[in-house]
């Protein structure tokens, strides 16, 4: 496995680093829920049915005032639902 | 130690505690008061050994308690734990039971109890092993305090008491041999515990034969000798063997010496009768043995009856009788116990002569020497003399009943203090005013048979002045009441009856004019300018003839001869609480009576030519001599009547600003004329840039007021008007909100804006303004006292009540205002009947009532020892001084004199404020509502009376005859109830805060809690300490340690600094406003009940959260408080903005760097803020002479430089080292040698005690080459330099002596020194404030950088390129699809 290293990747986390844990919950669940509306807008596209995996704790969840439990929990939601919405791209891909 | 020995210990402990405890509680406090009665009477004994026994029985109870509970083993244990007790032991048992405090008394008891069941061979072994080799360690040498000779350490004390226990005599007597005898170590111990009679006689041998080997020069000899002899467990005859010593130590007062041992050490009747006849005393001799020697009074009255000792001595000499203690004096005057007749009359001749307080009482509270003194007419005179000339303060009989027994004897004066108002029943004093045989006197008018020593000018007409007295008392005996003899004058029956009835009914006026009469006759009678400063016994006199009050004496230098208007100002002062309508009229006739006395006497015209005198004394002196008074217009009486009232003479600080009066046109003239002086004076200021002045002129325009009383009057009135809504008084109120925001204004501009668009008060509107002031928290109290409406009625037998009383339960929330009838003196209870008594006893001569305002969450009061009375009806002029603390009122009956400052507060802040153990209330007697005093009410009525739960069953009976004899109800008091509901909202208050996750929301629930937990607290000061305990402080702690965890914990999740300042300052503001209460209130924090929360702990780590440097920077703090002191017209500010700070910080660092290593950063503040005031001082006093500002500033900057150590003096060492600091300076010519001396002098200086031109400032002058043409110069510089400094006490001190200012601007920068104080005080904060703001910074900044790296890095990132492109190709396609037919967009969609 080869792994790389990117000199702005690296100034950028540590830049992030700096912030506060609200606001870097705050960037974590705006970069999932971004990466969750490119894979949703993709699968539409090719598909006029096509979903997002929800749940409970996506829903409830506010990045604003949370706890860290609260965070966790909904991160590993939103990790399964991108999961399920790249299964149904993969499976267009592959089935294509 | 192991856990089972622990807990032993702990369990012995504490047993020891809780019973000492009890027998202190219980017993041992109500003996000592029993003990201080016996003393205060002169006897003394036997209670002490009462006292004693039970100490006794209470040790043997803890001998028999650890008996039974411990092994013998564990005893030895224990034992040796005790023995090697030490500070860190100390400390934690201290800890562990804190509430108990743990002494050295208590510890010993144990000791006793343990000792008591081990061997003496196992005591001493443990005692040599653990402690006394600690002793050796420390070495005894050591332990001597060197100045006194005495041993000083605690743990010798220690190892004596040990010693004491040890039982092994002759363990014991080695031990004394071998460290103490031998080491000479003995004259301080020979009555301690360890010694029994043979060791101290053997030791005080070897301490004597040790004294002269070394060549002692006698004192310790003298000490030994001493002590042995005074010694009460050593028989004589052992004590005679020491003769010889004497004869060897005291050759040349051998025989006095030895008489006066001899006679202090005789405590028998055989000793002392046995060396009266053998050693043939001389009379002198045998007088000092009477005198000296400690026999039972028995005994001694057994020598005095004694025809020997009688015939030895010469009868005045038996007044050494005098000089025995008490018990044995009153027994040989009071019961006749001498046998000899002519003895005892002599006796009696003598105690007259010499009686102290003490024994005038006894004299006069014993009817067999009453009888003797009333039966010789001799005895009579001296004894009435010397009771009029006493300090007592309780007299045992009615002013009446001294009338009856000695009126024959009485000299005028002592009549007529007698006959002042109230000071006897009036039928009694008409009776003999109508008796001409008293009449004479009783008014000091001449008769020749009568009163022969009389004034012969006073009363022409004694007929005359007898019908007005009868006329007045047939008109109001509440007027005769209050009326005053001494104003029965010819000169006052020039006016007509009404205005002797109308000043009748002020005691104090009538005093004033008393008084003002006998300063003219004085005045007239001296004749000549007297020298105030260098006549201070005369000044005193003057003063106290005036009744002047205690702050004019502390702090004003009267001008001779100007008494005329502050006596007519103290008349006024009464009056004006009256009826402010019907005084301004009365005012103006002041002001005449004033002139018509003046122009009829001509003694004040070589005074008041001279210098200061004010315009009024002016006008009197230039127009009136010769002026008929009549052609004066009403209109011009209405002037003089303005000007007369600030004609303040004894103020060297008299910022009123008038102008002269030389004719009677210049009345008319007289305002366009001063406004126009103002109008220019405002100019000036404006251009001179001195905005205190400005706004004095201001004042002086607008509300003829001065800035001096202004002041004043908010200090007074303006602490709380902000709570105050009372449209009664508004006017009244909204003037005292535009005095405080005038005094306020630090910017010229606004001022002259202010200046510009404000319309001047009228005389008469002013008037009733300025006198309403009391009135309005007067009224508001009224309103606000719970009324019975409020209360609920209860059931009389629910609280065990007799249903001749209606009573009321105090409802969840009340405010009463209520006054213990017995609290500082005993109301006499006249007839059984209480009312009888509130109304006719002698008390109701004395003004003031002295009240509490208690609450449902503050009880406390003054100590109930009779009745409390309660009052929720006043009028609202009766709150005549008021402030949440005790004011120390003394009631003179002519007026009521408060200890502290008056500061009048609302209701609800009165309780918020009060931080002692009670506030005060002064509330005066007189009912003042006309409509009640028609009926023939005199006094206020109490409303109810209070009954707590609580309260004895005796008290609680006095409350019911109390409400029988008034009708009035009774308000029962739960007392657990209201402390338990109390606790139950504050708990639910805590919950409600946990529950709250709002920071702001839970700092204000937070301020609530706080602030009745300690109204609560501190009403309970008093109470069971149960009582106490329902509000501990821990659950505040808790509570605020959880509010800042929670601020601290928001913070660091979120990194928004500024709300966690903004939190912080919020919460910093309760804390230290509940803290600043202890200062407001002269209280100290200190509570029994936990500990109280200390606000600076809980600040610091606020304030640490964000920079935990803060409060360890060790740098001047002068530039960052000049930054927070905004660019104004304030002396401070023009200060701060124009000096050159960095100069002035780097030259205090430069001269003082070894100063802050050794004294810390205070070391340096100090000599910041002194030279900052310095500045200002000499801009003042030297405002064009920039070179004597620069050598002022160079002093204060050095003037701390040579201080070493914590000394107090040590400005000699200042002015040697500026001089090598200033070396460099002095060789390259940026100052002279003539420079540096005056600098070195200006230092010295400040260590002189006194400005005068004497031997030591001469010296100082010629020390440093002075001459005298620059004496003044540098004088000026260092008493520039000596006023900061004095200004600068501050720092240690709430308030300052203004009479040790030598500058006259240093007055003016008492607020600016404050205010310099108060910015360093809070200088951590502004620290805290600059860094939240820094650091909010900063985490703006961190954002912006991750914004910008985040849109770096998203420009090169695969996958937001990718997505770009996805977006592309979507819009792209999206396009198409719209331009296909439906059939193919299926198609698109597939693909």
């Amino acid at each position: 496995m080869k792994f790389v290293e990117d000199n702005d990747f690296n100034e950028m986390i540590e830049n992030f680093k700096k912030l506060s844990v609200v606001e870097k919950k705050q960037l974590t669940i705006k970069e999932i829920k971004n990466l969750l509306a490119v894979l949703y807008a993709l699968n539409s596209q090719n598909d006029s049915d096509s979903k997002i995996l929800f749940n409970r704790e996506i829903f409830s969840f506010n990045e604003e005032d949370c706890s860290e439990e609260d965070f966790v929990e909904a991160t590993y939601a939103y990790i399964y639902s991108i999961k399920e919405s790249l299964a149904d791209l993969l499976t267009t891909f592959v089935d294509s | 130690m192991d856990s089972e020995l622990t807990l032993l210990m702990d369990d012995i402990l504490q047993h020891t505690f809780e019973e000492l405890k009890k027998l202190r509680d219980d017993k041992v406090d109500k003996l000592n008061s029993s003990i201080r009665e016996e003393q205060e009477l002169g006897k003394k004994g036997l209670l002490q050994e009462e006292k004693k026994q039970l100490f006794n029985n209470f040790l043997q109870q803890v001998t028999d308690y650890i008996k039974n509970k411990l092994t013998e083993q564990q005893m030895k244990d224990i034992f040796t734990v005790f023995l090697a007790w030490n500070d860190e032991l100390e400390n934690l048992y201290s800890a562990k039971y804190r509430s108990y405090s743990i002494e050295h008394d208590t510890l010993y008891y144990v000791l006793q109890g343990l000792s008591s069941a081990i061997e003496d061979k196992d005591f001493l072994s443990a005692a040599s092993e653990n402690y006394f080799k600690r002793i050796d360690d420390v070495g005894l040498d050591e332990m001597v305090d060197v100045e006194t000779g005495y041993f000083s350490s605690m743990n010798f004390y220690k190892s004596l008491l040990l010693l004491s226990l040890c039982k092994d005599t002759n363990l014991k007597n080695d031990y004394i041999e071998k460290r103490l005898i031998s080491k000479g170590f003995v004259p301080q111990f020979v009555n301690s515990p360890v010694f029994n009679d043979t060791i101290l006689l053997e030791a005080v041998k070897k301490g004597l034969a040790s004294c002269k080997e070394k060549k002692d020069n006698g004192n310790t000899a003298f000490l030994l000798l001493k002590e042995l002899l005074e010694n009460k467990n050593i028989p004589f005859h052992s004590k005679e063997t020491f003769m010889d010593f004497f004869a060897e130590y005291f050759p040349e007062n051998y025989d006095f010496w030895k008489l006066d041992f001899f006679s202090a050490s005789i405590n028998d009747y055989d000793s002392a009768m046995k060396l009266i006849l053998e050693k043939n005393l001389d009379k002198k001799s045998l007088e000092s043995v009477l005198c000296r020697c400690k026999i039972k009074a028995e005994d001694l009255i057994k020598l005095y009856n004694d025809e020997r000792i009688i015939s030895r001595l010469p009868q005045n000499s038996l007044s050494v009788i005098l000089n025995t203690d008490g018990e044995t004096k009153y027994q040989i005057l009071f019961h006749s116990l001498l046998t000899n007749h002519a003895i005892e009359k002599n006796l009696m001749h003598e105690a007259i002569r010499e009686a102290d307080d003490d024994l005038i009482y006894s004299m006069l509270s014993h009817a067999d020497s009453l009888n003797y003194i009333l039966q010789d007419q001799v005895f009579r005179n001296e004894f009435i003399e010397k009771y009029f000339n006493s300090s007592m303060n309780h007299k045992p009989l009615t002013n009446a009943k001294i009338w009856e027994l000695f009126k024959d004897v009485l000299t005028p004066r002592q009549m007529s203090s007698l006959f002042l108002p109230g000071q006897m029943p009036y039928d009694v004093q008409l009776q003999y005013y109508l008796d001409e045989k008293y009449c004479y006197r009783i008014l000091d008018v001449y008769h020749p048979e009568y009163n022969p020593s009389g004034d012969q000018n006073k009363i022409s007409d004694i007929k005359k002045a007898q019908s007005l007295i009868y006329r007045l008392y047939n008109d109001n005996h509440f007027l005769f009441k209050s009326f005053n003899p001494g104003i029965m004058t010819d000169e006052l029956f020039q006016f007509d009856y009404k205005f002797i009835a109308l000043i009748s009914k002020y005691p104090e006026v009538q005093q004033s004019i008393i008084e003002k009469l006998k300063i003219d006759k004085y005045i007239s009678q001296v004749g000549v300018r007297m020298d105030w400063e260098n006549d201070p016994v005369e000044y005193q006199k003057v003063l106290r003839m005036f009744n002047l009050d205690e702050d004019h004496v502390a702090t004003c230098k009267p001008i001779d001869g100007r008494i005329c208007g502050k006596v007519l100002m103290n008349m006024l002062k009464v009056i004006d609480g009256i009826d402010p309508e019907c005084v301004i009229p009365y005012v103006s006739d002041l002001a005449k009576i004033t002139v018509m006395e003046h122009t009829s006497n001509n003694i004040f015209n070589d005074i008041f030519l001279k210098d200061g005198a004010t315009s009024f004394e002016k006008f009197v002196v230039n127009v009136c001599q010769g002026l008929d008074v009549s052609t004066i217009t009403p209109n011009q009486w209405r002037t003089l009547t303005k000007i007369f009232l600030h004609d303040i003479p004894f103020s060297d600080k008299n910022y009123y600003i008038s102008v002269d009066i030389h004719s009677l046109q210049d009345i008319d003239t007289y305002d366009e004329r001063r406004r126009q002086k103002l109008d220019d004076l405002f100019n000036q200021a404006l251009h001179n840039r001195e905005v205190n002045q400005a706004i004095n002129i201001f004042l002086n325009k607008y509300y003829d007021i001065d800035i001096d009383t202004a002041r004043k009057m908010i200090e007074t009135y303006g602490m709380d008007i902000d709570s105050i809504k009372e449209d009664k008084y508004q006017k009244s109120i909204d003037f005292i909100k535009q005095l405080k925001r005038v005094l306020s204004i630090k910017s010229l501009q606004e001022l002259q804006q202010l200046y510009q668009s404000e319309t001047e008060l009228s005389f008469e509107d002013g008037f009733l303004i300025k006198n309403a002031f009391p009135k309005i928290f007067g009224h508001t109290l009224s309103n606000q006292l719970t009324s019975f409406s409020a209360m609920k009625p209860v059931d009389n037998g629910q609280f065990n009540f007799p249903s001749s009383v209606k009573v009321y339960e105090a409802p969840d929330d009340f405010i009463f205002l209520v006054h213990s009838t017995d609290a500082y003196g005993k109301l006499e209870i006249i007839d059984g009947d209480y009312k009888k008594s509130w109304n006719e006893s002698d008390r109701t001569n004395n003004h003031g009532i002295c009240c509490s305002l208690i609450a449902n969450d503050y009880l406390g009061m003054a100590e109930i020892k009779d009745v409390l009375l309660g009052f929720n009806d006043i009028s609202d002029s009766s709150l005549v001084m008021s402030a949440p603390y005790d004011l120390y009122t003394q009631n003179n009956q002519i007026n009521i004199q408060a200890g502290r400052k008056v500061k009048f507060f609302s209701p609800r802040n009165i309780i918020n404020y009060t931080r002692y153990a009670h506030n005060e209330q002064s509330i005066e007697r007189r009912e003042l509502r006309n409509e009640l005093v028609d009926k023939g009410i005199v006094n206020l009525q109490p409303s109810y009376v209070i009954v707590f739960s609580d309260m004895s069953a005796s008290l609680r009976q006095k409350a019911i005859k109390c409400a029988e004899d008034f009708g009035i109800p009774i308000v029962y008091i739960d007392r657990q109830k209201v402390v338990q509901n109390e606790a139950n909202r504050i708990d639910a208050m805590i919950r409600e805060c946990y529950a709250t996750a709002d920071i702001s929301r839970k700092i204000e629930l937070f301020s609530d809690i706080y602030l009745k937990h300690e109204n609560n607290r501190c009403g309970l000061l008093n109470s069971d300490e149960s009582l106490q305990s329902a509000f501990n402080t821990s659950k505040i702690e808790n509570l605020l340690n959880d509010i800042i965890n929670q601020m601290v914990a928001e913070k660091n999740k979120t990194h928004d600094y500024q709300r966690y300042g903004d939190s912080v300052l919020k919460l910093v503001e309760v804390l230290q406003r509940e803290e600043s209460k202890f200062i407001t209130s002269y209280e100290t924090k200190k509570r029994t009940v936990e500990n109280d929360i200390t606000a600076s702990t809980y600040i610091r780590k606020m304030y640490e959260e964000i920079d935990e440097q803060i409060y360890r920077e060790n740098r001047s703090k002068l530039a960052t408080v000049t930054a927070t002191v905004p660019l104004d017209d304030s002396l401070l500010s023009q200060e701060l903005h124009t000096a050159n700070i960095s100069a002035i910080v780097s030259e205090i660092h430069k001269f003082n760097s070894q100063l802050t290593f050794s004294f810390g950063s205070e070391a340096l503040d100090h000599i910041e803020r002194t030279t900052v005031l310095a500045g200002i001082i000499g801009k003042k006093e030297m405002p064009n002479d920039a070179h004597a500002q620069c050598l002022l500033r160079l002093s204060a900057e050095l003037r701390d430089c040579g201080k070493k150590s914590n000394l107090p003096r040590y400005a000699s060492e200042s002015a040697s080292d500026a001089e090598q600091i200033l070396g460099d300076e002095l060789k390259v010519g940026n100052i002279s040698q003539d420079d540096l001396h005056i600098i070195q002098f200006a230092i010295e200086y400040q260590d002189l005690d006194s400005y005068r031109f004497d031997d030591r400032l001469q010296a100082l002058f010629q020390k440093y080459g002075i001459d005298a043409d620059h004496f003044k110069y540098a004088e000026k510089i260092a008493q520039c330099l000596k006023d900061a400094n004095e200004l600068e006490c501050l720092r240690m001190t709430q308030s300052l002596n203004e009479q040790r200012f030598v500058t006259e601007v240093s007055h003016e920068l008492i607020p600016v020194a404050r205010e310099l104080l108060e910015r360093y005080k809070s200088y951590a904060q502004i620290r805290f404030i600059d860094r939240v703001k820094e650091r909010s910074r900063e985490q703006a900044e961190h954002r912006e950088l991750f914004r910008q790296s985040e849109l770096k890095y998203k420009m090169k990132s695969g996958f937001e390129r990718m997505v770009a492109r996805l977006k592309d190709i979507v819009v792209h396609r999206t396009a198409e699809s719209k331009n296909v037919p439906e059939g193919d967009n299926n198609e698109i969609r597939r693909r």
